[in-house]
């Protein structure tokens, strides 16, 4: 498990991330969304090791991370501006990461390098940014390590790409537990990827929660009540925001959603559905509640 | 996978992504050694005698491949900056911070790997091609064993220094984040303290006329050479000139290479911390470590500030203008240095609080120096403080020889010399100090006095000293205070003036004696021969000398005792009037091989010996000559004793003319009354020639009995003379034939050189200034 502790890191006079608490659990891809310069990266590269954090800690299973040559063997990290060496191959690449990843995968290198259609000896010089990207994710994925951290790695990506590598994510994800940790400004992307969602917003963290929570949680009720009947005067449930439409509302409202259908029926509208929410509504839902308006964050 | 596996896989790694600066080092280094080797092996064919022209080949070819060697200097410092920039140039990259910062690998690890790479690259090469070189050197007849003795040095004195340069710039490399700012860092690590100390040099001898880098103490260049030596740019080049100094006498380096290697050491060690603190955000920064910030710019500002002062002061002579320097030189680097931390133009002025403080900081220094504030020109201790002193007037001392003969390994003799003043200030224990405060005191006086009247250009050659007879010397004084420390001190004085009676009391004294000239305290032990010249010779070697090489060891012990006692009883007075009548020199045994085996060379017309060795002879002979006066009656005694003839110095030239022209006066000097000389103003200015000639035979010979060899006079500082030149128009047959030498032809042959000789003051015959002129 990777915890971060009021995590904390100064670029002179800038915060960039302030007092951060998480906890990233072993086994469940985690989101890490936020604007840019919300603290992303600067969270990322202190969970590489990169940056020494100015206060608080980061550990991953009880280690600090910063400077300790075990902890970093349990990760692979892939910055969003991923370095190659100059005139380098993807096999010069591997040559150099079977070195410092005793566990490297070379077979299963070779063999994902032909299912993405890259070419091992063709210099990365010439690839283009997607293709840099997928060298990555192949490089990171074979790496054998338990966590992969991975800054803005879809951004690029075509869709049937990221398809490919969410499929390998939930492939090794099954088979030897890998904790994908991934920073992405765009919540559409990881929508259907995530198991955990973590919102960054000027450094801070402003909620951290499980996907399924958050989707069983939070509902949408399109409704018609009956002549007369207010919806504050539906009980049993929490409705966190209201939508008129003529007579039709729209209702958004938290608890178990059995709880709510049976607070739906008892209240015996004229017409009533419930409607899941897709992430992006689920994060305006929260984020509003806690006084932000998150359409300014992330859209 | 075991650390010591991963250590050497990365190493090999790291030299793949650097193999472009292996093959750039390994290209300089082969056309450098064994293309060089090769190419003037062809200068063999170029002589008639193949052993001669051999032996000139595998002579060039030491010096080449030596430590001496500057070309290999300039490589080496070329690629000190090369592989320890690249060595770490990811560290100013974002990208490759995150790469390599982000692996499963230690810092120090990362480290060790790179730091060896950056030697090894050189190393490797530059040991191929050192070998290469004598491979080829032996292939075309040189002897391997010297040309391999001489390149294994050089290479390991070579790979020292650049280890220390390499070092140096990898210290640079961790406080920067940026390649040209780690350029510029290393530029500063390596001259800082050079141009610091230069500096500090500068101020002092500009400011302070009593001040001289020579004389001993804090601020003496012994010292200051150790802060300039705070440089490996300039420990390099020292240690290679301390070597190249030293004509194939193998100088003691291990101290200066241990010194190095523990340099290097630390300088690694720094170099590990650092990257160890380095935090990874640094990576594109100017600095990687905010808190060298300010003190870097700091020093760079009042090194500026105090340079350009001094440049505008020494320019203009004028505090104002200095004041522009400092203002001037400080703003502008404080800025420079701003824009760089910031790579931002709009930041030059973000700490004006601290560029304030460094301008008023160095107004104040250059006002200290300017006025003399800490009082340095006035010093003068009381004599209750003084233990001991030592004192060095230079016109009573130039004419000594400060030194002794050396041999060198191929068998050639030559003068080593050794300063005048390190000589007087490690013997000389003058305990009269009443007397020399005395002396300093004017010397203060004076000081004080030429400084109210001129400014800073005109210290030493322009300062208009009145022509009126004075004797004008520099004196040095370095006293011994009570708690050990040594306070020197140089004055620019008349020693014949206010001092005059303490200058004397001092020179009659017998500490001082002993402490200025080596001959008093020569003992009969050290005496091999004697020689003596008391006739004029044509040539620089003394050809008429006399050696009295079979005197007897109690013969040598009483002679050296006549002529110390009697030259140490000579008082001032008596040297004024009193001019030599010969010279002597009580020489050591290797002093008689030296003249030896340089007269064997002669004989051979220095076949085996190039002409530039020449100089070492005439340097050699004419060393460590005393004068005679006439009064040394029992040395006179005991050199005609033993035959050597003693009086009439000039007395067998056969002069046929005398040549005699008035001072020389600028027009302005002339129209001062005190100078007035009705008959210099005669023969001067009336329109007419500046030479007499006597050739009158009776004239010359009553002239004969005034005067006094000019080269004689050289021996002593107090003898007064006239100023008029005068020439002795001599007939020397043997050069009759050489006829560039001629100055005048004469109708029965050719008189054709001249010697000059000086009158005794007032003893100018009057028929010298009526007599022709042409």
């Amino acid at each position: 498990m990777i915890e971060a502790v009021n995590l904390t890191k100064r670029f002179d006079d800038i915060v960039a991330v302030d007092n951060i608490n998480a906890q990233i659990r072993d086994g469940s891809v985690f989101g890490l969304i936020g604007t840019n310069g919300a603290g992303k990266s600067t969270f990322l590269r202190m969970a590489a090791g990169v940056l020494k954090p100015d206060g608080g800690t980061i550990t991953i299973d009880g280690m600090e991370v910063f400077e300790n040559q075990e902890a970093k063997k349990r990760f692979f990290y892939i910055s969003d501006d991923q370095y190659f060496f100059s005139n380098s191959t993807p096999r010069d690449m591997m040559a150099y990461y079977r070195i410092v990843y005793p566990s490297f995968d070379k077979e299963r290198f070779h063999g994902l390098m032909r299912s993405f259609g890259l070419d091992e000896n063709r210099k990365i010089n010439t690839f283009s940014k997607g293709m840099k990207k997928q060298v990555s994710v192949v490089c990171g994925v074979c790496a054998g390590t338990d966590y992969l951290f991975c800054d803005e790695t879809f951004d690029g990506l075509d869709p049937v790409m990221r398809q490919a590598v969410k499929s390998i994510f939930a492939n090794d994800m099954q088979e030897r537990h890998l904790t994908p940790i991934i920073a992405s400004h765009n919540l559409r992307e990881l929508e259907d990827i995530c198991d955990h969602v973590g919102l960054l917003h000027k450094g801070g963290i402003l909620l951290s929660r499980d996907l399924d929570e958050m989707k069983m949680n939070i509902h949408k009720v399109q409704c018609v009540l009956s002549e007369g009947m207010e919806p504050e005067e539906l009980t049993g449930m929490e409705i966190i925001k209201t939508e008129r439409r003529g007579r039709l509302l729209t209702l958004t409202v938290r608890g178990d959603l059995s709880r709510v259908e049976y607070t739906m029926q008892t209240a015996n509208p004229i017409f009533y559905e419930t409607i899941p929410l897709s992430l992006e509504e689920i994060f305006i839902s929260e984020t509003e509640v806690v006084g932000y308006d998150i359409k300014k964050l992330i859209f | 996978m075991t650390s010591k596996n991963l250590f050497f896989k990365l190493m090999k790694e790291d030299l793949k992504r650097r193999v472009w600066a292996v093959a750039l080092l390994s290209l300089g280094f082969f056309f450098f050694y064994p293309v060089v080797a090769a190419f003037t092996a062809g200068n063999i064919k170029d002589y008639m005698d193949y052993a001669k022209g051999l032996a000139e080949y595998e002579k060039n070819l030491v010096r080449w491949l030596s430590f001496n060697s500057g070309m290999t200097v300039f490589l080496m410092m070329a690629a000190a900056l090369i592989c320890g920039l690249s060595s770490f140039s990811f560290l100013n990259s974002k990208s490759k911070v995150d790469f390599y910062h982000g692996i499963p690998v230690r810092r120090e690890m990362l480290f060790v790997a790179n730091f060896s790479n950056g030697i090894l690259m050189l190393a490797v090469p530059y040991g191929i091609c050192q070998l290469l070189a004598v491979l080829v050197g032996v292939s075309n007849g040189a002897s391997f064993g010297r040309i391999f003795q001489v390149a294994l040095a050089a290479y390991g004195l070579h790979i020292t220094y650049f280890i220390l340069m390499y070092s140096t710039v990898v210290v640079a490399a961790m406080l920067t984040g940026h390649l040209v700012v780690g350029f510029l860092g290393t530029m500063v690590l390596a001259f800082y303290m050079p141009m610091a100390t230069g500096l500090l040099v500068a101020y002092l001898s500009s400011f302070f006329r009593t001040y001289s880098s020579r004389l001993p103490g804090l601020l003496s260049e012994r010292v200051l050479m150790h802060g300039i030596r705070i440089s490996p740019i300039a420990e390099y080049i020292y240690q290679l000139s301390r070597n190249g100094e030293q004509y194939q006498v193998p100088v003691p380096m291990a101290g200066a290479v241990l010194i190095a290697w523990g340099v290097s050491f630390f300088l690694a060690a720094l170099s590990c911390f650092l990257y160890r603190k380095r935090p990874s955000e640094a990576a594109g920064k100017a600095m990687a470590f905010s808190v060298t910030c300010p003190v870097i710019r700091i020093l760079l500002t009042m090194l500026s500030a105090l340079g350009l002062g001094l440049f505008f002061y020494m320019m203009r002579s004028s505090m104002g203008w200095a004041v522009f320097g400092i203002l001037f030189g400080g703003g502008i680097c404080h800025c420079v240095v701003e824009i760089i931390y910031h790579f931002d133009f709009k930041k030059l002025f973000s700490h004006k609080l601290q560029l304030v403080c460094c301008l008023v900081a160095s107004l104040l220094i250059m006002v200290v120096f300017r006025y003399d504030l800490l009082g340095y020109d006035r010093y003068l201790p009381k004599a209750g403080q003084v233990r001991e002193a030592a004192v060095h007037v230079d016109r009573t001392s130039d004419w000594v020889s400060y030194g002794h003969t050396q041999s060198f390994p191929d068998g050639h003799y030559e003068w080593n010399y050794e300063s005048y003043d390190g000589y007087m200030f490690q013997n000389m224990k003058y305990h009269d100090i009443e007397n020399l405060l005395a002396i300093a005191s004017a010397g203060i006086e004076q000081t004080e006095r030429r400084k109210d009247q001129t400014v800073y250009r005109d210290r030493y050659y322009g300062e208009e000293y009145p022509e009126d007879g004075t004797i004008w010397s520099e004196v040095e004084v370095c006293y011994t205070l009570n708690s050990g420390r040594m306070v020197c001190r140089i004055y620019h004085m008349p020693i014949d003036g206010k001092a005059w009676p303490a200058m004397k009391k001092m020179h009659e004294d017998s500490e001082f004696q002993k402490g200025t000239y080596p001959l008093m305290t020569m003992t009969s032990e050290q005496v091999d021969s004697i020689r003596f010249r008391g006739k004029y010779s044509k040539g620089d070697y003394g050809e008429n000398e006399v050696c009295l090489e079979k005197l007897s060891a109690k013969e040598k012990e009483k002679l050296l005792k006549a002529y110390q006692q009697e030259f140490m009883a000579m008082k001032v007075e008596e040297l004024e009037k009193e001019a030599p009548v010969g010279l002597i020199r009580f020489g050591k045994e290797i002093d008689e091989e030296a003249i030896r085996w340089w007269k064997q060379q002669d004989a051979n017309e220095y076949k085996d010996y190039p002409s530039y060795r020449y100089r070492g002879w005439r340097d050699l002979v004419n060393k460590d000559y005393y004068p005679v006066y006439p009064s040394f009656a029992e040395t006179i005694r005991l050199l005609k004793e033993q035959g050597a003839e003693v009086g009439g110095y000039l007395d067998e030239l056969d002069v046929r003319a005398v040549q005699v022209r008035a001072p020389q006066m600028d027009e302005d000097e002339y129209y001062e009354d005190e100078y007035y000389e009705p008959k210099y103003y005669d023969r001067e200015y009336n329109g007419s020639s500046e030479y007499l000639y006597i050739r009158d035979p009776e004239k010359i010979e009553e002239l004969k009995n005034i005067w006094v060899y000019d080269e004689l006079c050289y021996y002593d500082p107090f003898f007064r003379a006239e100023d008029a030149e005068v020439s002795l128009m001599i007939l020397d047959l043997e050069k009759e034939d050489d006829r560039e030498y001629d100055y005048e032809e004469y109708e029965d042959g050719s008189w054709n050189t001249s010697v000059r000789v000086v009158f005794p003051e007032g003893r100018i015959p009057d028929f010298v200034w009526e007599s022709e002129e042409e």
